[in-house]
């Protein structure tokens, strides 16, 4: 990016020392959460080419993208928040009441726009509450959203007593969740590219946009972007909404893969996804976080899942794995910023 | 100044007197060094402390009071120097070995559980125990009530220290030293959060401390207070001792000359103002902590305001800026009303404030250097919300060239600067704006003499570039240095105003000083000029 050179024209004009470039890139490579994670995709990656046959096959790896995507979408959203250091733990829930909504209106009005449009207003309304309580009454986000996780799940059972099939037969509708946007040379499922686009709009955001700029600002230090003149509560809110409304997205995404809506979906999907945004180096004292780093994290998360699976390991693994994967690598960055001499 | 002629008297004779009853000193420091990255916090200095007498430390700001104490608590290890205590070579690394040592330190913070009562506090982490093993409670009152009696305290031993006031926690602190048989007991500012009588008390309780034989170690910038208690004084000066006296054979002038020291001249580089329209004007402010202010700032002028601590000198800059609650009066900046509590609003009509504390509300510390720099005028360097990046960086770079800041790359946390260079970021931020005033609370606070320097020079510029500023201190050579007139606050009003010619030392401090007790003027006029002049510890 033309921000990369910028940056080091400046590093040149200012430090007046100049190292080897290569090495000054491995050693930045290493200096981030990032470049661990990059480590050990690679690792894990030939390992599972070369455990199993059809680890590295178009098939695999298209189930592998389209299973992380729901996971991926919402922490996108979740990292924005955590770095303006705030929470949301109600984003599982929402996968069951958005999505049991969801499908309601669509057997109702038989239009997929209308049920898509729903499904994000109402992840709108849930993080406009979440962001009322949370600002508005001073009450920590980890409270509020902790209520609003089993209020939303509470309002998924009151919905429907059962799974909300589909009625409405839109041919689109299961596209999204199964189909694919081109299928040569590869094929790539729409979740996928749902997700890329996702992620390419938010990275632009946070990386190029005075609003990403002051959510760094925000989580880093309140009062001083209050007095810098940035609205604090402002960026905080778009935080909230945004995060709830990439819920939404995920949850309508998941009701087109299982072509229903069901009320006792997402369980344990907020900490897929908070876990996911820790472990991609954002830390819940708020100011610190990458997109790039979420998104490796997922990825790493969901490999490690899609392995156990292949190599037909017990698979309530899968439930315990990413946990231990979380502390080794929390353990790791305490141990590199001990190395770099970075403060917490 | 009279300190070069002292500043190697440990002075023999007075060591000698006050050995004569044959006491080993209690705590014996020579050559003590302590470095901090860019900075000598401690140069060669030797200190001791001797049985049943109260030493009290005294110096500005930065002088090494606080780095000398925080070596005898055992939170910083020394960098070269001996240390021995009761005679014996000790190398504290951690609190625990200095509290083994019998050494208790009562912060201005107080370290005490409030949710547990005065007894469990007393004798917190060594309660009297049953033979079983469980707590004696009968025991552990009946002690803490024999503590508190040896005090002349009459507090209930079962009452949650949270519930008492600022004054009995602090005797609480106290009676835990007591408890753990300290024989070194050092008191940072002990009287700052109390009333004439709780100051009474407590000088009886160190009184009684004093004839138990317990050495106590006095830090205090109330020269008065000193002269009440002290048996001897240490002046500390940027790092170094400069004397060891006893207090009856010095006067509250020596101590402030001592303290001084520095020829201040050549420090501010005042240039003659160019004074032009009214910019800031001030009408009948009051809001929280500050009461009916008014004054203005014109083009091109610096404005000082001078306060002792809790005059409210910084709440008054961050009510104009709309950082506080204003409950009435206007502020206009040329000609136009700033919305009360809205520092945007502020910033947008060309309005900044530069806070006292930069850590806890001025530096975003994670981030790079860069970005704290634009952080508040971030969306002139961007079309639509898209942040320009090369016209950032090449402002950014700018100020680092313009201000010396010293930092290895734009991208460097601002974290890792110095104090001196973090502040110089945070004066780059409200360059960046084209601001008609800028209010600075305290802008050289805990920072080096050099950056401090650079600081005056830098708030000299603005001013002749036609900025109106607002000089927020409570140290009087600055305030004179650099103020082409002086506003002196005491309890959130404004009580005088001198113009550069007008305003002395001495003016500006009987305009600050709390009127004291029955004390004659002069004299109240002459320790309040000590006082402060010492004030910021």
């Amino acid at each position: 990016m033309s921000a990369e050179t910028v940056r080091t024209t400046a590093e040149i004009e200012i430090g007046g020392r100049r190292a080897n470039p290569l090495a000054g890139a491995a050693r930045r490579l290493f200096a981030a959460q990032e470049g661990i994670l990059l480590l050990c995709i690679v690792a894990l990656f030939l390992y599972l080419a070369n455990r199993s046959p059809v680890f590295w096959t178009e098939r695999n790896i298209g189930t592998l993208l389209t299973q992380i995507s729901m996971v991926a979408i919402t922490a996108i959203g979740m990292t924005l928040l955590i770095i303006a250091r705030e929470v949301d733990l109600s984003v599982g829930s929402m996968q069951a009441f958005i999505g049991v909504l969801a499908m309601q209106t669509l057997n109702a009005t038989e239009n997929l726009f209308v049920g898509l449009v729903v499904a994000l207003l109402v992840g709108a309304i849930v993080g406009l509450i979440n962001a009322g309580l949370t600002l508005g009454l001073g009450i920590s986000s980890f409270v509020v959203t902790l209520a609003m996780f089993s209020i939303v799940r509470g309002a998924a059972y009151t919905s429907t007593d059962a799974a909300v099939q589909n009625e409405h037969k839109i041919p689109a509708f299961r596209t999204i969740g199964i189909g694919a946007i081109i299928d040569e040379p590869v094929r790539i499922p729409w979740p996928v590219i749902i997700m890329a686009a996702v992620f390419i709009i938010f990275f632009l955001v946070l990386r190029g946009t005075t609003f990403g700029r002051y959510i760094y600002a925000v989580g880093g230090n309140p009062k001083a972007a209050a007095l810098s003149g940035i609205p604090v509560n402002l960026v905080k809110t778009a935080c909230f909404v945004i995060t709830s409304m990439l819920a939404a997205l995920s949850a309508f995404i998941l009701i087109a893969r299982m072509n229903s809506g069901q009320n006792n979906a997402g369980f344990g999907f907020e900490l897929q996804v908070i876990g996911a945004v820790l472990l991609g180096g954002a830390s819940l004292a708020g100011g610190k976080g990458t997109l790039i780093g979420t998104l490796l994290a997922t990825i790493l998360l969901g490999t490690i899942s899609n392995g156990i699976t292949l190599l037909k390991w017990d698979t309530n693994w899968q439930t315990a794995v990413p946990g231990i994967v979380i502390v080794i690598a929390v353990f790791l960055d305490a141990l590199r910023r001990r190395v770099t001499r970075e403060e917490a | 100044m009279m300190a070069e002629t002292t500043t190697n008297a440990t002075s023999p004779q007075t060591r000698a007197e006050l050995g004569a009853n044959g006491a080993r000193p209690l705590l014996e420091m020579r050559g003590i060094r302590k470095v901090f990255p860019g900075v000598v916090a401690l140069d060669d200095v030797d200190f001791d402390l001797l049985p049943g007498e109260v030493h009290a430390l005294v110096g500005e700001n930065g002088a090494g009071k606080s780095t000398l104490i925080k070596i005898i608590a055992g939170l910083y290890r020394r960098d070269g120097g001996t240390m021995r205590v009761d005679g014996e070579e000790v190398d504290f690394r951690s609190p625990a070995d200095s509290i083994a040592r019998r050494i208790k330190v009562v912060y201005q913070e107080l370290d005490l559980v409030p949710g547990l009562s005065v007894a469990e506090n007393v004798f917190l982490g060594g309660y009297p125990k049953t033979p079983r093993g469980l707590v004696d409670w009968p025991a552990l009152r009946q002690q803490t009530v024999e503590v508190l009696s040896h005090l002349g305290l009459n507090i209930d031993p079962d009452r949650p220290v949270g519930e008492l006031r600022v004054a009995e926690q602090q005797l609480v602190e106290i009676a835990r030293a007591i408890s753990r048989q300290a024989q070194i007991l050092i008191m940072d500012e002990p009287t700052s959060a109390l009333s004439p009588a709780e100051v009474e008390f407590l000088f009886g309780v160190i009184e009684r401390l004093r004839q138990r034989g317990v050495g106590i170690i006095y830090v205090s910038h109330k020269l008065d207070e000193i002269y009440r208690i002290a048996d001897r004084v240490t002046v500390f000066r940027d790092g170094k001792r400069v004397v060891t006296k006893a207090i009856k054979e010095t006067t509250p002038h020596d101590l402030v000359a001592w303290m001084v020291g520095r020829e201040l001249s050549e420090f501010f580089p005042k240039t003659p103002p160019q004074i032009g329209r009214p910019l800031l004007e001030v009408r009948n402010v009051s809001g929280s902590g500050v009461h009916d202010v008014s004054f203005t700032v014109h083009e091109g002028e610096v404005v000082g305001v001078f306060g002792l601590m809790g005059a409210g000198i910084n709440t008054m800059g961050r009510v104009l800026f709309g950082a506080s609650e204003r409950t009435s009066g206007s502020v206009q900046l040329d000609g136009v009303e700033i919305s009360p509590g809205s520092p945007a609003d502020a910033i947008r009509k060309g309005l900044g404030l530069l806070t006292e504390s930069r850590k806890d509300d001025g530096l975003v510390l994670p981030l790079p250097v860069k970005t704290n720099m634009t952080l508040a005028s971030l969306s002139r360097f961007a079309d639509f919300g898209w942040i320009r990046s090369r016209k950032e960086t090449r402002a950014a770079s700018d100020y680092v060239k313009r201000l010396a800041i010293k930092t290895p790359s734009l991208r460097q946390p601002v974290r890792f600067l110095s104090g001196g260079n973090q502040q110089k970021v945070l004066m780059a931020r409200w360059m960046l704006l084209d601001l008609k005033v800028l209010i600075l609370c305290e802008p050289t606070r805990g920072i080096d003499v050099g950056s401090k320097a650079e600081i005056y020079r830098l708030i000299d510029a603005m001013a002749h570039r036609g900025l109106g500023i607002l000089f927020m201190s409570t140290e009087v050579p600055e305030i004179l240095g650099i103020s082409d007139r002086i506003l002196v606050m005491r309890e959130g009003r404004i009580t005088a105003e001198f113009t550069r010619a007008e305003a002395t030392h001495e003016r500006l401090i009987a305009a600050a000083a709390v009127a004291t007790n029955g004390d004659h003027a002069a004299a109240s006029t002459h320790q309040g000029a000590a006082s402060a002049a010492g004030a910021r510890g």
